[in-house]
């Protein structure tokens, strides 16, 4: 049975190398919370593909809806108090409006997701081996010998020493290392065409997250699987993403190849998010970029741009009209920005921003986290206004 | 011990006193028990109860508090003892079973339940405490990591504000288990100087940052603050350093009090200090919360969760700073932050560094953040030091594998930057319930060797570098030898013999 | 639509940011007001619903009964209408009379006074010893707390009537004894009985509230222990004390109902719930001319006063369980 599944792998594998296979279409996805206070919109118009075998990076700052996005294309958001519109296409099948039933199907044998807490995503009375063997069982109808022989070989996989001792220990009697590597054995169990890694590494510290990450990569090969790799840290993309979609508010605000957007990177928000990172070949005492501000409340989105009220580069046009997604030159580059970034129109929108004193522009520039500050309280205040 | 000793002594006597007054109690009772001519309450009965049931409780609570496992029998004899005697009260009083004339079976069980108490009592009282043992073990373990000093990067005495000796950590757990937390370190910062310390989660950093503002004390060494050591400073005078060295949490929202408002938690230090005239301290807090990038008028009446996380980062350097410390320990500021506010972190940290300053110790485990903040850094490794050096060289030129480890696997915001799989650590930190023995870092060294299992390697400067020193026998670069002096002779000679 | 812009001119939305920012000069942010407006919800008060008005009034009107019985215009609670006894509700006795002819409406009231009294102050009692108890052991931690729990469990283990009903026994059996001591002995023993109980809420409330950073916080600028217990740990901890607290009193009433069956509640003389469903319980199983308004009566009295405190005590709860961020 193992070996029948090796063998459709490899002949997949063959395929996939043949010509690109379109894994997974996301059309104009809307993901809305019913609160007390309002609708609250976290995935607005959110459209994007994913090939076989190629691993697309989601980055954002936390409250962009990143994590919402990839729970909402895979059905695990409850029903109660979510409104979800628009389209998604999982190897041509239209499964937006699928029953959690129909998507149980599709549930670790077809996509399948590592969680950012590892301790939270395993059951803590439960032995690992049966965590594992659990789906084999209950979606490949494994018997037991075939199930147990199969955990083992995913166990050791991923990497874990000892993996016949392991399979009979409990989550608390390993590191948060060893049981993010177990989290992604069960998620890898059935040989999912798809792989959502949620904020995989967040939880973990640097040195075991760059062992996770080159896990996941070389899972990611050899399985020949499509990953959405979902991040706060544009780093943990970088070297490892064919794509990225960067989110802001609900919207993906720019997306292109990785390497397109690094070299060429076009909305302002990238930018900052760039350069307010602290870099190694940078000297100490170096001053960071800021964007000042946090991200806005997605129960009141500002109107225009969404970045609009903390871009350095903003003028009157980007608080009143929405840009929409603009191709660049490059092809499968987008960005929403009306003054784009490494364009002249972008240039002089940002230095007639510095010359008339804005502050988001000055903040930006001098690194200046006061005034920056100042900015936060001021945009809060016009919140409640 | 001799302070747990009297504490012992105090709850015993407090119990027996307590037992006591109900003894007076009863004796009172008594006499009006006899109604209507019929005797409806047994003197006898109460007072064993009374006596049975304070034995019980004095031996439940000394067994249960010394935390004796073997105490367990001894834990429901006790039990049992203290149940009889509710039954005895209750007879006594009259409540249930007969007249006073069957008294014989009670009292049998009643003397032996005390006979029982008693002898575990005895038992208990004889037999070492256990709480005796890890004393001597820290003294003995504090001794021997001070014969193993390694400080060849300490400074002159003089010019640190801050200079921490042979500091060591230890927290007991359960049955004879000890987390060796911080185990001999010596560190120093210059006034004006930013002092990085960077490692794994667990590998002792925030606990250094804690027991250098003695919260909790460490085990043994010395903090000198000002020339003054911390460790042996009586309680009201290390209070009264206490405003000089503030301290930032990772979460700053759990360190803010969800039900006070912004403006009196930063007022807060003020009042404890008495700084300044009632009226002139508003004034105060505004102009640390106009520094911190806040507006006052409106921050000072809003409650911490009205705020981001970021902006509560800055409420909680505010309150740091309005006390005008020297020291501030950064205790992962920015770790819980987004890209973005983490940013806003930094710089503000660095503006506030230069506009109040300050003297800062840095702790996280990003050294890309560590390198941009920092004048020096110390890389920890499972409560050692590994490495300390200036920022650039540490970056350039690593001397530690475990320094060149940690670099490698800082994801690097750029495609075209060569992942270096190899060079990225195997395995999990070890336990520091046990940690290795010799070099802490050869379970995970890719150059370790069998010298590294059995000789503690010392901290020695770096060739061709200044200021760089490295705590390892096979370093990435030359290093010099390690010094020779009377502290280093005494290690050499323990391991020959 | 005006942009972010630098301005002289000060108006609603703008923000002083004062000239005491180094190097930067005194600017105004100058903002575009949000279009559609939604007002942003401040008030996060649990509303209190229909429910909790009718239970915040049976209350307020059981208390006011209570204190104001000896001036109510209703008879005495021990006057015997030999006319009328084992009567149904009527007009001049709304909730009927017992077998010996007294007026049940007035027994309910004046026996609120008792039970409200008994329950009230043993609440309190334990409150104030149990609460300082559990605040010292949650705060303090390490011998203190395992001296202070272990003696919270030993006393926990002990069944609280048998307990309440030794102390009594020992303390006030005797028959000649006041109606006044009695009662002061019942709230003694039934407070000491609750210390345990609010003392290890308070300790486990005060346990997580004291590891958490602001504690450290306020430790490293120097405060003392005094001053961080009272201002930062215990109102954090008070509402768990107070919704156990409430509850506390509901379990009272009916504590004390069972110590009266048991002989040891507020002497008959007296009313209380308690001793009014004690010595009425024969009227159940008596066959021929039961008058169940004498168990009915006050038990309803009981329920109605337990489930208002049930209640309130959870909306006291929601209504201090601060959020402590809005992201």
């Amino acid at each position: 049975m193992l070996g029948r599944r090796v063998q459709k792998q490899e002949n997949r594998t063959i395929e996939a190398q043949a010509r690109p296979e379109r894994l997974l279409e996301v059309a104009d996805l809307h993901t809305s919370f019913k609160t007390p206070r309002g609708l609250v919109h976290a995935v607005n118009a959110v459209s994007f593909t994913l090939d076989r075998g190629k691993t697309l990076g989601i980055v954002g700052e936390s409250g962009s809806g990143k994590s919402v996005l990839s729970r909402s294309i895979m059905g695990l958001l409850p029903r109660q108090n979510v409104v979800r519109e628009g389209s998604v296409q999982f190897e041509g099948n239209e499964i937006a409006q699928f029953s959690p039933s129909a998507m149980r199907a599709y549930w670790g044998t077809e996509m399948a997701m590592v969680f950012q807490d590892p301790m939270t995503s395993l059951n803590p009375v439960v032995k690992i081996g049966r965590q594992i063997t659990e789906s084999l069982k209950y979606h490949l109808d494994m018997h037991r010998d075939q199930s147990d022989a199969t955990a083992l070989a995913l166990m050791k996989s991923v990497g874990i020493p000892e993996a016949e001792r392991r399979l009979n220990e409990y989550p608390h009697q390993m590191s948060g290392g060893m049981r993010q590597r177990i989290v992604i054995a069960v998620a890898l169990a059935c040989g999912p065409k798809l792989l959502f890694a949620d904020e995989p590494t967040t939880a973990l510290d640097v040195t075991v997250q760059a062992q996770i990450l080159n896990l996941l990569q070389q899972q990611q090969r050899e399985r020949d699987m499509g990953m959405v790799l979902v991040t706060h840290d544009l780093g943990v993309v970088a070297g490892r993403a064919d794509d990225i979609a960067v989110m802001y508010a609900g919207q993906i605000v720019e997306t292109a190849p990785t390497r397109t957007l690094f070299a060429q990177m076009r909305m302002p928000y990238t930018e900052g998010l760039l350069k307010s990172i602290p870099k190694l070949e940078q000297p100490s005492h170096s001053r960071l970029e800021i964007i000042g501000g946090r991200p806005p409340d997605l129960i009141n989105a500002p109107s225009g741009c969404k970045f609009s009220p903390r871009c350095p580069y903003a003028q009157d046009r980007c608080h009143v009209e929405e840009p929409p997604l603009i191709e660049a030159d490059t092809p499968g580059h987008y960005f929403r920005c009306w003054y784009p970034v490494g364009t002249d129109a972008g240039r002089e929108a940002l230095e007639r921003n510095l010359a008339a004193n804005v502050p988001q522009a000055q903040a930006a520039v001098a690194g200046d986290a006061a005034l920056a500050g100042k900015i936060e309280t001021a945009l809060d205040q016009r919140i409640e206004v | 011990m001799q302070a747990r000793g009297k504490e012992l002594d105090g709850v015993l006597i407090g119990a027996l006193v307590a037992g006591l007054v109900p003894f007076g109690l009863i004796i009172k009772t008594h006499s009006t028990t006899v109604v209507n001519g019929v005797q409806t309450s047994c003197t006898y009965h109460l007072w064993s109860g009374w006596i049975c049931g304070v034995i019980g409780l004095l031996c439940v609570a000394y067994a249960v508090g010394t935390s004796r496992h073997r105490g367990r029998l001894f834990v429901a004899t006790s039990v049992l003892a203290v149940a009889l005697s509710i039954v005895q009260i209750l007879r006594g009083a009259g409540l249930i079973g007969g007249p006073c004339n069957s008294s014989g079976p009670y009292i049998v069980a009643l003397l032996i339940c005390g006979a029982i108490a008693v002898w575990w009592l005895t038992v208990i009282l004889s037999a070492p405490r256990p709480s005796d043992l890890p004393a001597d073990r820290v003294g003995a373990g504090a001794t021997g990591a001070g014969m193993g000093a390694t400080n060849a990067h300490m400074r002159d005495p003089d010019k640190a504000l801050l200079r921490v000796e042979h500091l060591v950590v230890e927290f007991p757990v359960g049955r004879q288990a000890t987390v060796h937390a911080v185990s001999d370190i010596n560190l120093d910062v210059l006034e004006g100087e930013t002092l990085g310390l960077v490692g794994e989660s667990g590998c002792g950093k925030s606990t250094t940052g804690r027991a250098i503002i003695q919260l909790p004390r460490p085990t043994s060494g010395r903090v000198l603050f000002q020339g003054r050591d911390l460790v042996r400073l009586p309680s009201e005078e290390l209070r009264k350093v206490r405003p000089q060295m503030q301290l930032i949490f990772q979460d700053p929202i759990s360190s803010l009090n969800p039900r006070r408002k912004v403006g009196d938690i930063v007022r807060e230090p003020l009042e404890i200090w008495n700084r300044g005239a009632a009226n002139k301290r508003d004034e105060m807090v505004d102009e640390v919360l106009d520094a911190v990038g806040l507006d006052p008028n409106v921050a000072r009446g809003r409650r911490p969760h009205e705020f981001s996380g970021g902006q509560c980062q800055r409420i909680c350097i505010a309150r740091a700073l309005v006390l005008e410390p020297k020291v501030i320990i950064c205790d992962e500021p920015v770790s819980a932050l987004d890209v973005s506010v983490q940013a806003q972190i930094l710089n503000l940290l660095e503006d506030m560094k230069h506009r109040y300053g300050l003297t800062l110790i840095f702790i996280a485990h990003d050294l890309a953040v560590v390198k941009n903040v920092s004048d020096r850094i110390a890389v920890m490794y499972l409560g050692k030091l590994c490495e300390v050096a200036p920022p650039e060289s540490l970056y350039t030129q690593p001397a530690h594998p475990y320094t060149a480890a940690l670099l490698a696997s800082i994801p690097v915001p750029d495609p075209q930057a060569t992942t270096q799989v190899d060079s990225s650590l195997a395995g999990d930190l070890p336990s520091p319930l046990n940690p290795p023995s010799g070099c802490r870092f050869r379970t995970r060294c890719p150059r370790a060797k069998d010298r590294c299992a059995d000789e503690e390697p010392q901290m020695r400067p770096v060739l061709g570098s200044e200021d760089h020193f490295v705590a390892c026998h096979f370093p990435l670069i030359e290093a010099a030898e390690a010094p020779m002096g009377p502290s280093t002779t005494d290690v050499a000679i323990a391991g020959a013999t | 639509m005006p942009e972010p812009s630098l301005s002289a001119t000060t108006n609603a939305t703008a923000v002083d940011n004062g000239d005491v920012v180094a190097g930067t000069q005194s600017l105004v942010l100058d903002l575009p007001p949000v279009q559609g407006t939604a007002k942003v919800e401040k008030s996060k008060t649990k509303k209190l619903g229909i429910v909790g008005w009718i239970a915040i009034f049976w209350l307020v009107a059981v208390c006011a009964a209570a204190i104001l019985a000896p001036v109510l215009p209703i008879p005495s609670p021990t006057k015997n209408f030999l006319s009328a006894t084992s009567e149904g509700p009527s007009l001049a006795h709304p909730m009927g009379t017992d077998s010996t002819g007294q007026d049940m409406f007035s027994r309910v009231i004046w026996g609120a006074r008792a039970s409200l009294l008994v329950s009230v102050s043993s609440v309190a009692f334990g409150l104030l010893f149990g609460g300082i108890l559990g605040l010292i052991a949650g705060y303090y931690r390490g011998k203190l707390d395992t001296i202070f729990t272990n003696i919270f469990n030993v006393f926990l283990a002990i069944p609280q009537l048998v307990l309440a009903l030794a102390l009594v026994a020992v303390f006030a059996s005797d028959p000649a004894v006041s109606v006044g001591k009695r009662e002061f002995w019942l709230i003694i023993s039934i407070g000491l009985v609750s210390i345990p109980i609010i003392g290890r809420i308070t300790r486990a409330s005060t346990l997580s509230w004291a590891q958490r950073e602001f504690v450290l916080a306020g430790r490293s600028m120097g405060a003392k222990n005094k001053r961080i217990m009272s201002r930062d740990v215990l109102p954090n901890v008070l509402p768990a004390m107070f919704s156990i607290a409430l509850l506390g009193i509901a379990v009272v009433i009916v504590l004390e109902g069972g110590l009266s069956i048991l002989g040891v509640g507020v002497p008959p003389s007296t009313p209380s719930w308690g001793n009014l469903i004690a010595t009425g319980r024969n009227e159940l199983t008596r066959i021929v001319g039961a008058c169940p308004q004498v168990i009915l009566a006050p038990s309803i009295a009981i329920f109605l006063t337990v489930l208002s405190l049930n209640y309130l005590g959870d909306v006291v709860r929601a209504r201090f369980d601060v959020r402590e961020s809005n992201i």
